[in-house]
């Protein structure tokens, strides 16, 4: 609270600028030099003086373009993203003491986002019931009959054991986001940079076709 | 109902590691009975494994350059500024410009990494002169490494590729840089499948005058 009062009271008077201008933000003595490990040390030593803030602008100034950029590459979602990412920084500041200094922290800030990420493509879920693009992934031709036909009892041994048999990394990957951790297409294709033209969508096709293929042999067996 | 099946079959298990669990166990910092463990479960499980190569793919591009402009608090206006200090009580930015530009970024493919740090030996810290050579230490499976020395801004001023744990910094780039200036530089270790294994993250270095 301390530094709210100290950040509140900087508001009152006109910004001074310290230095050359980097992005948009002052250069503090010394400060861009220092990691952020560093930066977090000598805010911890003094939490509530004005260097304190200082040193927050700096150490959150600099990840400001990166997380936007993770947000971004985590949801699919380039209008959202920098609000995300402000999202990021108050959880980052509220949290800033459980940051333990054995861990990087740009690692740190990351498990952040991609929290904040996930309770977004959480809350999405529940407003959309159907992901719109689910309904194209399945050529209407090709129904997945037998991936269907398996028992929800037997789902999480048979289709894991199956996608290790048949699928490639990229279509384990693909499918365990989509499915297990609720990541859009969209999202998955930019945060693994797929390349190709449908991106995750061409994966999940794919690897559906693979996985019904074996689970007829498989019920053939059994 | 196939797409519950989906849901049902690769939704994460209550044994797999946490976000926070996870990032600690990439970066090494778990103790290592802690650490033994994690390998173990991420050895055989499909959510974890996808979570660390996300981690790794995402993280692993450079940042784009930021097209908002960040302000400090002193350049808000009160009002709408103090409502919101009041609430984070810290730093925050105002939107100047439209959102950014966001590279793609390289495919992922490979391996799923176990350890993302590179150890760097130096330089860090105040220098009295120019440093001859970059080093870190060296990492399993790492056939390349790739090194670059920035500016502050990040703006790269020399790149280099070499097979051992450091490399020499040219006479000319040593010549370039004089005190006082502060450098950043940092280091990134690939496979022989030219998959990105191994990341040190931004290292910091400082001439000083004498």
């Amino acid at each position: 609270m301390a530094l709210t009062c100290v950040a509140v009271f900087r508001l009152r008077r006109p910004h001074v600028s310290l230095g050359r201008a980097w992005e948009g933000r002052p250069i503090l003595g010394g400060m861009d030099a220092l990691s952020d490990e560093e930066l977090v040390a000598q805010y911890r030593r003094a939490p509530t003086t004005e260097r304190a803030r200082q040193l927050l602008d700096e150490l959150f100034g600099r990840h400001r373009p990166q997380v936007v950029s993770w947000c971004y590459r985590l949801t699919g979602d380039r209008a959202r993203a920098p609000d995300l990412a402000q999202d990021v920084f108050v959880k980052a500041y509220a949290s800033l003491d459980g940051f333990r200094s054995d861990s990087k922290f740009t690692t740190w800030l990351y498990v952040i986002a991609r929290n904040r990420c996930r309770d977004e493509h959480r809350a999405r879920a529940s407003r959309v019931r159907e992901a719109p693009e689910e309904a194209a992934v399945d050529p209407p031709s090709e129904p997945n009959d037998a991936l269907a036909a398996l028992a929800a009892r037997d789902a999480r041994t048979v289709v894991r054991a199956m996608m290790d048999e048949v699928l490639d990394e990229t279509e384990k990957r693909v499918m365990t986001l989509h499915y297990g951790h609720d990541m859009p297409l969209g999202a998955i294709t930019e945060a693994l940079g797929l390349t190709n033209a449908s991106g995750a969508k061409a994966y999940i096709v794919s690897a559906k076709r693979k996985l019904n293929a074996a689970m007829k042999k498989w019920n053939a067996r059994s | 109902m196939e797409r519950e099946i989906l849901r049902a079959a690769l939704a994460p298990g209550a044994d797999c590691l946490s976000m926070e669990e996870l990032g600690r166990y990439a970066d090494g910092a778990l103790g290592p009975a802690e650490q033994t463990a994690a390998a173990a479960h991420v050895d055989g499980c499909l959510n974890c494994q996808a979570e660390l190569a996300l981690m790794r793919a995402v993280t692993s591009t450079a940042a784009p350059a930021p097209r908002r402009r960040w302000m400090g608090l002193g350049a808000l206006p009160l009002a709408a500024a103090a409502a919101v200090v009041l609430m984070v009580g810290g730093v925050l930015y105002v939107r100047t410009e439209k959102p950014p530009e966001l590279p793609r970024a390289t495919p992922s493919g490979g391996e799923v990494t176990r350890s993302l740090a590179v150890s760097v030996r130096g330089p860090l810290g105040d220098q009295t002169e120019a440093p001859r050579r970059l080093e870190w230490l060296a990492v399993e499976r790492a056939v390349r490494y790739r090194v670059r020395l920035m500016e502050v801004d990040r703006r790269e001023i020399w790149s280099a590729t070499t097979s051992d744990p450091g490399v020499d910094l040219p006479s000319t780039i040593r010549a370039s840089l004089t005190a006082p200036r502060a450098l950043r530089w940092d280091v990134t270790a690939y496979n022989a499948s030219d998959a990105v294994i191994a990341e040190s993250g931004l290292q910091s270095f400082r001439l000083v005058v004498r």
